[in-house]
């Protein structure tokens, strides 16, 4: 059977679906240059590393890869700043400026694959949500 | 052409792939196949009613008859036929995978069990049955071998998981249907490739089935599926455990066909868990264009996610658009194009991909596949995804 033969109710169907399937890549995101969200850990962990990194195979309760476990913000904390991935305000005081922890962090280079695989492998993060990340850091790591 | 000995190579194929069924991941549906093989429903198909897991007497003949080219759909190639009370099936996919994200250690070759499940279905009186999925659990990068990983379990007993198991009533291949258990709710889609944002980013990411109460009706142009789901209790064993964001709530898909040329959904979500909330709808479409043998197919939902504990929210986009053309019965060629929009209001956030998948059905029960995919974000960043693999269904 063609279209050709088919009902009208089939060519509104078919114009909907085109004219729907046409509009798919139109969510480009337009947003500021400015990046208003939040640099706390309840952010950083719940928006970016939680569905980017606590996958079937990688950071999930169920995996722990590495030992590392980002599926909540209480066991991603411990992993990565109790684990010393991301070093905090916390944990030395003065002893580092708040540029050389974001520097000893080993968190950042690996979102950036400097020096390493690049984390996470399957779906490299955009630099807004590192930069956010490297903000929480700077801002003295704390768990919020 | 048709092997000369098919049952021969039925018998070495399953002996191969026996002690793999006992050592892997995830199948689901192939949407592409609603429309474009004279099939219109999913749940024609599938014991489920609005398809994935263990395909149905229907489903094996066509995938003998119009998904392949040739051979014995049912069960062992038919050497032998479960009682009426049992439907088994299986999946076992191996693949091997090329990925390039940049780096030092970039790019990686791994290769994998991905996926070796078997399916049970123990068909009760009065329309009910107990429908089970179980398998081993597929690890897809070396071995991990940090003292509190568990990412690369040695033993089977360790990897083994049952994502889907569920008591359902459902008397015949339309009408009314209810089921309880732990099953994805009917939402978007339903592609096989879990790596695809739109699974992966409403709800439907690999290991994610929550348990739930569906109810719905199935009609030859229409279907209505509702859902409440919560997430799997904590408390639970590791068998049975699920990754995500543990949200609790409901979800509605409707969907209305026109003849066998196309099909329009609409879906919406509401998940609620102790970190955030998600508040999500879309759209469905389909429309195969039998002279070209084409098939368009696209999912578009938007979802508004409360983070709990910042006073921010954010407003995402996801969305697949594919165009699959079915040159000849057994080829299949899909390209597709994805977003995932992260935030709306946050610049350079967006992620692009670029897929093309082919699927070569050469003989009931087996299954090649080539996939390439190349990720962009908004910001440049690159990751390039090639993968072989080789599915073998029971």
């Amino acid at each position: 059977m063609t279209f050709g033969k088919t009902s009208p109710r089939g060519w509104v169907a078919f114009a909907l679906s085109v004219a729907f399937l046409g509009l798919l890549g139109a969510g480009s995101g337009c947003g500021g240059s400015t990046d208003p969200r939040p640099a706390t850990w309840s952010y950083v962990s719940t928006a970016i590393l939680e569905p980017s990194c606590a996958t079937a195979n990688c950071h999930s309760a169920i995996a722990v890869r590495a030992g590392v476990n980002l599926s909540t913000r209480a066991d991603g904390y411990r992993s990565l700043v109790e684990g010393t991935f991301v070093i905090s305000k916390a944990a030395v005081g003065t002893a580092m400026t708040d540029d050389e922890r974001v520097e000893r962090s080993s968190v950042p280079k690996l979102m950036r694959a400097v020096g390493n695989l690049r984390m996470p492998p399957d779906l490299p993060l955009p630099e807004p949500d590192i930069a956010l990340f490297e903000s929480w850091i700077r801002k003295g790591a704390a768990n919020d | 052409m048709r092997p000369k000995h098919p049952r021969i190579v039925t018998v070495a194929l399953f002996l191969v792939a026996l002690p793999l069924l006992l050592a892997s991941r995830e199948a689901s549906a192939y949407p592409q196949f609603q429309l474009s093989s004279g099939t219109n429903r999913c749940g024609q198909c599938h014991y489920a009613p609005a398809g994935t897991g263990l395909i149905s007497a229907w489903g094996r003949d066509e995938s003998a008859d119009t998904i392949s080219r040739g051979g014995d759909g049912n069960f062992l190639h038919g050497l032998w036929a479960p009682p009426s009370w049992l439907a088994l099936g299986g999946d076992l996919r191996l693949v091997s995978l090329y990925s390039n994200t940049g780096g030092p250690e970039s790019p990686e070759l791994v290769s994998f069990p991905m996926q070796a499940d078997l399916y049970v279905r123990f068909v009760l009186p009065e329309g009910v049955s107990v429908n089970i999925i179980a398998g081993d659990r597929g690890i897809v990068r070396p071995e991990d071998v940090s003292p509190s990983g568990r990412a690369s379990p040695s033993s089977f007993a360790d990897r083994f998981m049952s994502r889907e198991h569920y008591l359902m009533w459902r008397p015949s291949a339309t009408g009314g249907y209810a089921r309880a258990g732990r099953f994805f709710a009917p939402y978007g889609l339903r592609l096989v490739e879990h790596i695809f944002y739109s699974r992966r980013f409403t709800g439907n990411a690999l290991y994610e089935e929550p348990y739930a109460l569906s109810g719905g009706y199935v009609a030859d142009d229409w279907e209505l599926h509702v859902t409440g789901f919560v997430p799997v209790p904590s408390s639970f064993p590791d068998p049975l455990q699920s990754i995500g964001y543990r949200e609790k709530g409901g979800t509605a898909y409707g969907e209305l066909r026109f003849g066998s040329k196309a099909a329009l959904g609409l879906q919406t979500r509401v998940g609620v868990g102790d970190e955030e909330a998600r508040y999500q709808g879309g759209a469905v479409a389909k429309v195969w264009y039998e002279p070209a043998k084409l098939l368009f197919m696209g999912q578009a939902d938007v979802v508004h996610q409360t983070i709990k504990g910042t006073g921010s929210s954010r407003n995402q986009f996801v969305s697949f658009s594919g165009l699959t053309l079915i040159p000849i019965r057994g080829l299949m060629a899909t390209v597709a194009f994805e977003r995932y929009q992260e935030d709306l209001e946050i610049a350079n956030t967006g992620h692009n991909a670029y897929d093309l998948e082919v699927n070569f059905f050469p003989w009931a029960h087996l299954e090649f596949l080539v996939l390439g995919r190349v990720q962009q974000n908004g910001d440049g960043t690159r990751a390039t995804l090639g993968m072989l693999q080789f599915h073998y269904y029971l």
